[in-house]
């Protein structure tokens, strides 16, 4: 019987992997981002699990909250009317799962390869004895990377922006608009 | 202690289900999807190796994920809104039906 | 108590924000209610500044602050300063902000925008306040850009007026041309010396003997590096204030209602630039030949003013380009006598020309909109109180002797040139007489003479949330003189205090008697000229051309049009000729290639190249036929070749580490 980590980062492991496994192959879209929720959720367990409590809430916040959502709108805007069944995977699916499977082996090996992974430590006690996270990476953020954080906010509004204005249907009469003074 | 590996497999695993996924989609949006299950996976990567690192006071592989997920998600925006717009030039988001960069031999 | 004073000080710029922040979100009916909300926003400034007041009397100068960004090493502070300087500053923005709120709920009572107005007016206030209290050039640049912003809105509210809107965009790019001056100014500045603040704790600006030693360093065409700092910054200041080049915005900044014209154009607003040069004072001593500049500069923007508004005919516009030579008197004043003088005369000025804003727009809102000073008179029985009032912030101005604030802000600025050189004392005495002179005409038009305005038209006199706010103010613009006399100058003690020793003050009873009689003379030959007048103006008869070139302000408009419109298309004229140029290059390379090619044509191709060329050509293409079938236009397909290429790739290097 492994022990409760162990256990833990199983039950984590395998419904993440499972949900992962359904939303890359559903049929039905919609139902491919709610698991795609699940994965995230998943995801976010496993951040706890590495102790780091900011991240999953903000994985949870902002992709379950946020960007499953906008995937949800976008395949409203998208759907097909006609109802002409269509197939789900392309012509040559099994090249993708070959090339997939291939990556996956790679991968595999090169983790598993135990010279170079375990011999990192594990620090029991960082950031003092209340491992809080919250307070440096909020300070660290205002300082060290203040730079990133603001061309972060830059990106941001850019991608807002560039998002409205990519969607704004053109034919549309402008209409009045208050305070418009040209 | 749950060694490093069982993370990195972890990451591996969904990296690769990601990558199968944007490779076998028709559906433009479901290769987005997919995409965003290789972001997870690499952002699982970052904060296994910030825990497991040699100094977690630096919250460098922490701080990256933070803004990696900001960044995925402008990214999707932008990439849903691209759908959108081919989709109401073409009627059509499957990907291989979208092959305007083809070669055309006369 | 003593302690939570300085703290609390900064809600002196916070209130007013705050109360834009939440009318901004008031439907347009809740008028009195937005109203309500900035009068209370500046009043309770107006508690804290005196609180301010009343601490720097009893404690002396501190500064409060916190760190904002600390990239590295060094942190970027945000702070505060109470010192003689800005809670005087910040009490007088607070105290005249409070009456002109109160007016313009009266003035713009029927207009359907209230809201919106004063949601403008509390940002501008918390800008300007902002501006006064700041400790750091970074601080203060920032809140003089909000303090440009709400002018722009304020001045183009009526937006569908398009003379409106053409003054506000005017107005935003001309001082933003002299904010990009300011802004390298602010630049090099720190990269002299390290620091942007003002106090602090001996490090700052202004501190000590800090900038002494560079005081004289890095001459460039004879100015030090640090004087050029400061013409930048001065550049600035000149941008805001309206000093010659950049003074062309302000008259047409009328075109707002007339409390924007009060608040932002005469009293506060405009006389940022001025109080700009007396905060950086210190620095600006370090190089003399700079303050001559700047009171040069003063005199020559005090002369243009003066010179221009006797030949305007709107109310509103005479005293526009009165406030442009009145900022030029207080540049005058700045540079030749300290922050003492020159401060006196702006809060002097403050008080007096804003009655007269405010007094002119009780005019005109008794008039129905009438604004040409030869369709009024009379006024004085129709409209008592507005008179008496208008009459005390005239007197002020003109500077008639010994009564009225003006008086004594004026002769300590004349005082201060007669000592410092006699030319410029000259022409300001000039100004003087002129300013009275202009001012007789636009009030004998206005009350005395007889009326001329349409058969059966009544004036009334304003509502009383107009006219207190002007009997407050005439008060003050005969009170607040006594505390700057020659005597008794007790606001060049309290400001002096500030900047350490100032060199004691003989009393010039030449120059006073002289600026009495200069006032007198003024305002004398005004009566004379324009007394019992209705129709034409007798300087328009007598002067003709010169007239007519100043009622059109000297063509300086037109000059600068011609001068940047031309410029430009000079400019896309040669870009033009360039590019033909390089047309022309190409067209001559393309003929001779064709050339060429022809008779390659001719003599070889037919030969040599159909028979064996061709043929191998052929080949090629039929093998790229078959290698492009690959390149399908497939997305998914691209990305599955360049998965497979960097797995292989990881591969190789992964066992070559291995």
């Amino acid at each position: 019987m492994p022990d409760l980590p162990t256990l833990l980062f199983l039950s984590i492991f395998f419904p993440t992997i499972a949900a992962a496994g359904y939303a890359v192959s559903s049929r039905n879209l919609v139902h491919s981002v709610l698991f795609l929720v699940i994965t995230f959720i998943g995801v976010a367990m496993s951040f706890i699990l590495l102790q780091a409590e900011f991240a999953a809430t903000v994985q949870i916040l902002i992709y379950v909250g946020a960007v499953s959502v906008l995937v949800l709108f976008a395949i409203m805007l998208t759907r097909h009317i006609t109802g002409i069944l269509t197939r789900t995977f392309v012509e040559k699916w099994w090249a993708g799962i070959g090339i997939a499977l291939l990556t996956f082996l790679f991968l595999g090996m090169a983790v598993f390869d135990d010279t170079r992974f375990s011999v990192l430590p594990y620090v029991t006690d960082f950031v003092g004895n209340n491992r809080k996270t919250i307070e440096p990476i909020g300070i660290a953020l205002m300082t060290d990377y203040a730079l990133p954080f603001e061309t972060l906010g830059v990106l941001l509004t850019v991608a807002l922006v560039g998002a409205i204005v990519l969607t704004r249907r053109m034919d549309e009469k402008e209409t009045k608009t208050k305070g418009e003074s040209k | 202690m749950i060694p490093l590996n069982f993370y990195l497999f972890f990451a591996a695993a969904l990296f690769s289900i990601g990558l199968a996924g944007v490779l076998i989609r028709r559906n433009t949006i479901a290769v987005l999807i997919s995409l965003e299950l290789m972001f997870n996976a690499a952002n699982i990567n970052f904060i296994a190796f910030w825990r497991y690192g040699l100094m977690p006071e630096q919250f460098g592989g922490y701080l990256f994920t933070l803004f990696s997920i900001a960044i995925a998600a402008a990214e999707v925006a932008i990439g849903l809104a691209l759908a959108i717009l081919i989709y109401r030039k073409f009627r059509n988001i499957e990907v291989d039906r979208l092959n305007d960069l083809k070669e055309d031999i006369e | 108590m003593s302690d939570l004073c300085p703290r609390l000080f900064c809600i002196v710029a916070l209130a007013p924000f705050l109360a834009a922040l939440v009318s901004a979100f008031m439907r347009r009916e809740q008028k009195k209610n937005s109203a309500i909300l900035a009068i209370a926003g500046i009043s309770a400034s107006l508690v804290f500044a005196l609180c301010g007041l009343v601490y720097v009397l009893t404690h002396g100068p501190i500064t409060v602050g916190f760190n904002w960004i600390v990239p590295g090493a060094n942190a970027i502070r945000l702070s505060w300063v109470l010192d003689p300087l800005s809670t005087s500053m910040a009490a007088m923005v607070s105290f005249v902000g409070l009456l002109i709120f109160i007016y313009s709920y009266a003035y713009m009572h029927d207009d359907v925008n209230v809201t919106r107005f004063f949601t403008f007016l509390s940002l501008f206030a918390g800008g300007m306040l902002t501006l006064v209290i700041s400790n750091s050039l970074l601080l203060l640049f920032m809140a003089w850009e909000i303090v440009g912003l709400a002018s722009y809105l304020l001045i183009g509210f009526w937006y569908h007026k398009p003379e409106a809107v053409a003054a506000a965009r005017k107005a935003f790019i001309t001082t933003r041309v002299g904010d990009i001056f300011f802004l390298i100014g602010i630049v090099w500045l720190y990269s002299l010396t390290g620091t942007i603040t003002f106090l602090e704790e001996g490090r700052g600006l202004l501190e000590g003997n800090r900038l002494q030693p560079i005081a004289a360093a890095g001459l460039i065409f004879g100015l030090p590096a640090l004087g050029w700092c400061c013409l930048l910054i001065f550049g600035g200041a000149a941008g805001k204030s309206g000093q010659i080049p950049l003074h062309v915005w302000l008259p047409d900044a009328m075109e707002g209602p007339t409390p924007v014209s009060a608040l932002i154009h005469a009293a506060t607003m405009v006389a940022a630039g001025v109080f700009l040069i007396a905060r950086l004072y210190p620095v600006f001593v370090l190089v003399p030949l700079v303050l001559h500049i700047v009171a040069w500069i003063g005199v020559l923007t005090a002369l243009l003013g003066a010179f221009l508004a006797v030949a305007q005919n709107d109310i509103k516009r005479i005293l526009a380009y009165s406030t442009i030579s009145q900022l030029g008197l207080m540049m005058l004043g700045l540079a030749t006598g300290g922050p003492a003088v020159g401060m006196f005369h702006l809060m002097a000025h403050a008080f007096f020309k804003a009655l007269l804003f405010l007094g002119a727009g009780s005019v005109i809102h008794g008039m129905a909109g009438e604004q040409n000073i030869w369709k009024m008179g009379g006024l004085r029985k129709s409209m008592p109180v507005t008179c008496l009032c208008f009459v005390v912030g005239y007197l002020a101005l003109s500077g008639f002797p010994f009564l009225f604030s003006g008086f004594w802000s004026k002769d300590e600025i004349l005082a201060a040139t007669f000592a410092f050189d006699r030319t410029l004392f000259v022409l300001a005495v000039v100004v003087s007489l002129l300013t009275a002179f202009y001012m007789t005409r636009l009030v004998m038009l206005v009350f005395f003479n007889p009326s001329r305005a349409a058969d059966g038209f009544h004036a009334h006199e304003s509502p009383r949330l107009m006219t207190m706010p002007l009997i407050v103010l005439a008060i003050f613009s005969i009170g607040f003189g006594f505390i700057g006399t020659p005597w008794w100058n007790g606001f060049g003690k309290f400001l002096a205090g500030h900047h350490g020793a100032e060199a004691e003050h003989h009393v010039n009873y030449f120059v006073m008697v002289l600026s009495s009689l200069i006032a007198l003379s003024g305002i004398g030959a005004g009566y004379l000229v324009y007394r019992g007048r209705g129709l034409t103006d007798p300087l328009e008869t007598r002067l003709g051309v010169v007239y007519r070139l100043l009622a059109q302000r000297l063509y300086i408009d037109e000059m600068y049009d011609a001068v940047i419109g031309g410029g430009l298309r000079m400019i896309s004229k040669l870009l033009n000729a360039i590019e033909l140029a390089f047309e022309l290059v190409l067209r001559l390379l393309s003929a001779v290639v064709t050339g060429l090619a022809w008779i390659l044509e001719k003599a070889g191709d037919r030969y040599l190249v159909d028979g064996s060329f061709d043929r191998m050509c052929d080949g090629l293409r039929i093998t790229g036929k078959r290698f492009l079938s690959v390149q399908r236009g497939q997305i998914t397909e691209t990305i599955g070749y360049g998965t497979l290429g960097v797995v292989f790739g990881c591969l190789i290097v992964w066992s070559l580490l291995k």
